[in-house]
């Protein structure tokens, strides 16, 4: 390309004004129609909108855009014609603006954004003042900046009512405010979170039900409830990792996520915490055979297990260890254990034995060998799984130790011993009050309020809630 | 010789060069304007045009209308025992239009150029284009409605130097465009639209309004009855644009029941219709970049803007009255006649130059680095934004994603989203990449060119090899491909129109039969009568009296019909 171009091409001697640079376009055109002659015409397209961004007589806007395309060869690029003048960084300018109280575009889009869904929307459509482009440019800009500081405080319904009313799902509107220095994937991501927010809210027969009930149940008891089901945290991270990642977040809260993401990553993850449960409440169930019931029949036991206080309290405890378990407990959780499918069958296998033993405990008087067994079988998991930087297991172990103990208290050769350590009256108590003081430590010290979010929300953070933990237990042993 | 056509939503027209500029050629009924309605008679052959659209109430299950909404898609409507695509449909009207020029003109048109709605999707696009291969005819060029009309306008004013607004509102679709006329050449800006929203919408609106006030639901009318209650009220709508107060009488079910509607109401309740065509216009101002002081003219088109409302609103958008000196429903076929000639290089068209724009953004899918650093799948990059000056050819340089990419795939959008889940895919493009070290060293470069006639061709070419993989968009889901398109033309041909010699008598016959269903008790006797009087006046064979008795029965039903001819 020459250094004359465009002029050349359109057949001018040099640089014009606009009405002689349309006239030459026009003469040219005549012999290089679009049908005819398409790479001809494309030359002479370009030249006309690159002269008409150099028009001698410039003032104010050009008619014709002014971005200049790729040219057609691919090499050689035309110089760049000097760019529209790009509205300024939110500086505060004399603004004049057709209502009656002349307020500035910062102010305005305050109002507006004060303003309910509703009302947004009749001012939007009635306003004479949003008929002029470059208001309407202007306070795109601010309340796109607006939005994206705060996503939260913007509701839903009004995200979609400006995003329609100022076209942010239009890819040259967002464009333009990406020149601006505003980011645009950030609102992108807010619209398309506020889209489902609005889908989830409104309900409807193309709503997944998945979708309401991850908004209703949070990362409470109901969720922990469906996570056990066959799959059924699996399905929830599915439906979850269809979203981007800060769009779910948005709609569904971080705790939610990231609990979702921990429990349904892997079905091996689940069936591991699964087996704990079952350890734990195999443990329970075990102290439940304390020594104040030395021969207890299938009545006695399940009177025994009836008792509402314990019922309570192996409810409680099982609960809170198991959330514990899932948010703290596997360290590292981040990078999930893979587990091959050999390992999940032996790991479903002891859970299936040991709870058929516990069984067979709490009913067969011949506790010798089945309490031994237990006790070597409960160190040999702990072992084998190498969980040992879980203060939960602690729970577990203590409660197969003292099974243990109980077991060898039948035979004779250790039965003084066992007695002895036994007859002390608060061995029991002791041995679940090390337990729950284990748990409260690392309550404390893992700030886990999150473990007890089940909890009206007041009672959530960490100490209230293990106080009130306490309380329930001591007050369930006076039973 | 090329002929142009208007092929509507309610109506179509086709036109032809002459020395004194565009003609439009009238049908067998006299008229310019052929209602595109197609029905299927009772001994089988295809109806096309105002005998089709009495049937539409007497026979609603023959009769098809309004089926240009559905080009595009694979919607079938069942005629009978037959089922018809959108396609087939227009090509059994472009077929009689064809029929028309032939008869008036004496020779056989081997070329047409087709009028489509400025905001016509490319699958809607080929369906029109498919419609005319299956009437017999080839089109090389298809006309955006609002240029059309901008041409039919440009021709009387050929030194004036202006820039103009088009709004086209039509039996079905919106379209506004923003034109400069200079020297000769007239330039399209930006073009936007509607595709479904047109006259036929404000009809509805009314139909609710009707059966909420009569308090009748929808769904329990016979399909008859809604073809009446449409007829009746298109007359209302027509008839409010004049009169502030219509009393109508709805016969629903055998029943007469007397329905009042005040233009304030009409107005009122249409509200939200006139808003919806503000945003189209806002954003063809805006792509075109002018402010509303800055236009000249507006120039409204298209049936429908007769109503006032329409007028008005337009009017406060930019401060003065548009222009109405062209006839509403035929400046189209105009323009599109006007083309024709400027494809035959007709002499008194030497001086005219069109260009136009293509109405949608093109580009591809592509993955992005967000402003957090994360990668952000699913985000549409334009490659030929919507508004350039077509024929047009841009390209632009993608590199893979990831280091062991064997395969990159591309997807072409078309569309205005940002995010791809929201725009049309066109096509994908796959190319075998060689191994690489880094992403950056195997750029490749994707070049679009979209042409005149709205073909868009990808190129994607491997710098380091050099090897160019080529793409012509051709097929879409919901179009007929070309050995479908080659059975469906015979099928068709096989099909008879009633002969044209006829369609003038028979349009009079459906229409009295239309009326003896509206009509009860001894005004349903004497239309019978005069019925059985004109068939028997047919069978005489002798043509000026036939001639003399249509004249006198066409005279008679018209004083009793409620709804005004078209």
């Amino acid at each position: 390309m020459s250094v004359d171009f465009p002029w050349n091409e359109l057949g001018m001697d040099g640089p014009g004004d606009r009405r002689a640079i349309k006239r030459a376009y026009a003469v040219r055109l005549k012999s290089c129609r679009p049908e005819d002659d398409a790479e001809g015409f494309a030359r002479l397209r370009q030249a006309y909108e690159i002269a008409q961004a150099w028009a001698t007589d410039q003032d104010g806007q050009p008619i014709a855009p002014v971005f200049v395309a790729a040219s057609p060869e691919g090499d050689d690029r035309p110089p760049a014609p000097p760019a529209s003048p790009a509205p300024s960084e939110m500086e505060p300018e004399p603004w004049t603006l057709a209502r009656r109280d002349n307020d500035d575009p910062q102010a305005l889009a305050q109002a507006l954004l004060a303003l309910e869904p509703a009302a947004l929307a009749r001012e939007l459509v009635e306003s004479p003042a949003l008929w002029k482009l470059e208001v309407k440019d202007r306070l795109s800009a601010i309340l796109a900046r607006c939005v994206i500081a705060a996503p939260g405080a913007v509701s839903s319904e009004t995200v979609a009512i400006l995003a329609a009313s100022f076209h942010w799902d239009d890819v040259a509107e967002c464009r333009r405010l990406a020149q601006l220095h505003i980011p645009v994937d950030v609102l992108q991501q807010i619209l398309q979170a506020a889209q489902l927010r609005r889908v989830v809210d409104e309900g409807g027969p193309d709503v997944p039900p998945l979708a309401q009930n991850l908004l209703r149940w949070g990362a409470g008891p109901k969720a922990w409830a469906y996570a056990l089901r066959w799959k059924g945290a699996a399905n929830v991270a599915a439906y979850l990792s269809q979203f981007p990642p800060p769009v779910a977040r948005l709609v569904f809260g971080d705790n939610v996520i990231r609990f979702w993401n921990l429990v349904g990553c892997d079905g091996g993850v689940l069936a591991l915490h699964m087996l704990r449960l079952n350890l734990i409440l195999l443990g329970l169930v075990l102290w439940v055979r304390s020594p104040g019931y030395p021969e207890v029949s299938m009545g006695d036991f399940l009177r025994a297990l009836g008792a509402p206080a314990k019922i309570m309290n192996a409810l409680i405890l099982s609960i809170a260890s198991f959330k514990l378990s899932v948010i703290y407990g596997f360290q590292p959780i981040s990078q999930p254990v893979p587990l091959g499918w050999s390992r999940r069958w032996r790991l479903a296998a002891i859970a299936v034995l040991i709870a058929v033993m516990a069984v067979m405990a709490a009913f067969t008087p011949l506790i010798v060998l089945t309490g031994l067994s237990l006790a070597i079988a409960g160190l040999v998991c702990v072992t084998m799984l190498k969980f040992t930087s879980s203060l939960i297991w602690g729970v577990s172990t203590l409660a197969f130790i003292g099974a243990g103990l109980r077991g060898l208290q039948e035979l004779s050769l250790f039965r003084p011993v066992v007695e002895r350590i036994l007859s002390f009256d608060g061995f029991w108590f002791g041995l679940m009050l090390a337990a729950l003081l284990m748990v409260v430590a690392e309550m404390v010290v893992r700030e886990a309020d999150a473990v007890l979010r089940w909890l009206p929300p007041r009672m959530s953070s960490g100490i209230p809630a293990t106080a009130v933990l306490l309380v329930i237990w001591l007050f369930a042993q006076w039973f | 010789m090329i002929i142009g056509i208007d092929l509507g939503t309610t109506h179509s027209l086709a036109g032809i060069m002459t020395d004194q500029g565009p003609r439009l050629v009238a049908n067998a009924l006299g008229e310019v304007l052929t209602p595109s309605v197609v029905g299927l008679a009772d001994d089988g052959a295809l109806l096309v045009g105002a005998a089709a659209h009495e049937r539409l109430h007497t026979h609603p299950r023959l009769t098809a209308a309004a089926f240009k909404r559905y080009m595009g898609s694979d919607r079938e409507l069942i005629l009978g025992n037959r089922r018809f695509r959108p396609e087939e449909l227009s090509a059994l009207v472009i077929r009689s239009l064809l029929d028309d020029v032939q008869a008036h003109t004496g020779a056989k048109a081997t070329e047409a150029v087709i009028s489509v709605p400025a905001y016509f999707s490319d699958a809607q696009r080929k369906a029109t284009r498919n419609a005319a291969t299956l009437a017999g005819i080839r089109v090389e060029r298809l006309i955006n409605e609002p240029t059309a009309a901008a041409l039919a306008y440009g021709l009387d004013q050929r030194d004036a130097e202006s820039r103009f607004l088009v709004v086209d509102l039509g039996g079905g679709t919106f379209d506004v465009s923003v034109l400069e006329l200079f020297d000769g050449v007239v330039e399209v800006h930006a073009s936007a639209g509607d595709n479904f929203l047109g006259g036929e919408d404000f009809v509805d609106l009314l139909a609710e309004l009707a059966l909420a006030d009569l308090k009748l639901d929808a769904s329990t009318l016979a399909g008859g009855d809604v073809a009446v209650l449409r007829n009746r009220l298109e007359t209302v709508k027509k008839r409010l644009s004049r009169e502030p107060d219509i009393e109508v009488d709805l016969p629903i079910d055998g029943a007469s029941h007397c329905w009042r509607v005040s233009q304030e109401r009409f107005i009122a309740a249409a509200a939200p219709l006139v808003e919806r065509m503000r945003a189209p216009i806002q954003r063809a101002m805006r792509d075109a970049r002018l402010s509303a002081d800055q236009i000249d003219e507006v120039v409204v088109v298209g049936g429908a803007s007769r109503m006032p409302m329409v007028v008005r609103m337009v009017g406060t958008l930019f401060g003065r009255l548009p222009l109405r000196h062209l006839n509403p429903d035929e400046a189209i076929g105009l323009g599109a006649t006007a083309m024709a000639g400027l494809k035959s290089r007709h002499a008194a068209l030497e001086e005219t130059v069109i260009t136009d724009v293509c109405p949608y953004t093109l580009g591809v899918e592509t993955v992005m680095a967000g402003s957090d650093g994360n990668w952000l799948s699913g985000t549409f990059q334009p490659l030929i934004e919507r508004n350039t000056t077509i024929p047009a050819s841009r390209e632009q340089t993608f590199v893979p994603l990831q280091r062991d990419q064997k395969e990159l795939e591309l997807r072409i959008f078309q569309g205005e989203s940002p995010r791809v889940a929201n725009n049309i895919l066109l096509g994908a493009l796959k190319l075998q990449l060689p191994p690489f070290d880094e992403p950056q060293q195997m750029p490749v470069v994707v070049r679009f060119t979209y042409d005149v006639n709205g073909l868009l061709e990808v190129e994607a070419t491997l710098v380091v090899s050099q090897n160019t993989t080529r793409m012509v968009i051709e097929q879409n889901p919901g179009l007929l491909s070309a050995e479908e398109i080659e059975r469906r033309l015979t099928a068709l041909a096989a099909l008879k129109l009633h002969p044209r010699e006829q369609q003038a008598n028979l349009a009079l016959i459906t229409r009295a039969e239309r009326l003896y269903e509206e009509f009860l008790g001894e005004d349903r006797q004497a239309v019978m009568t005069c019925l059985v009087a004109f068939r028997s006046e047919l069978e005489s064979q002798d043509n000026d009296r036939i001639r003399h008795a249509r004249h006198h029965f066409a005279q008679w039903l018209a004083q009793f019909d409620q709804v005004a001819p078209l």
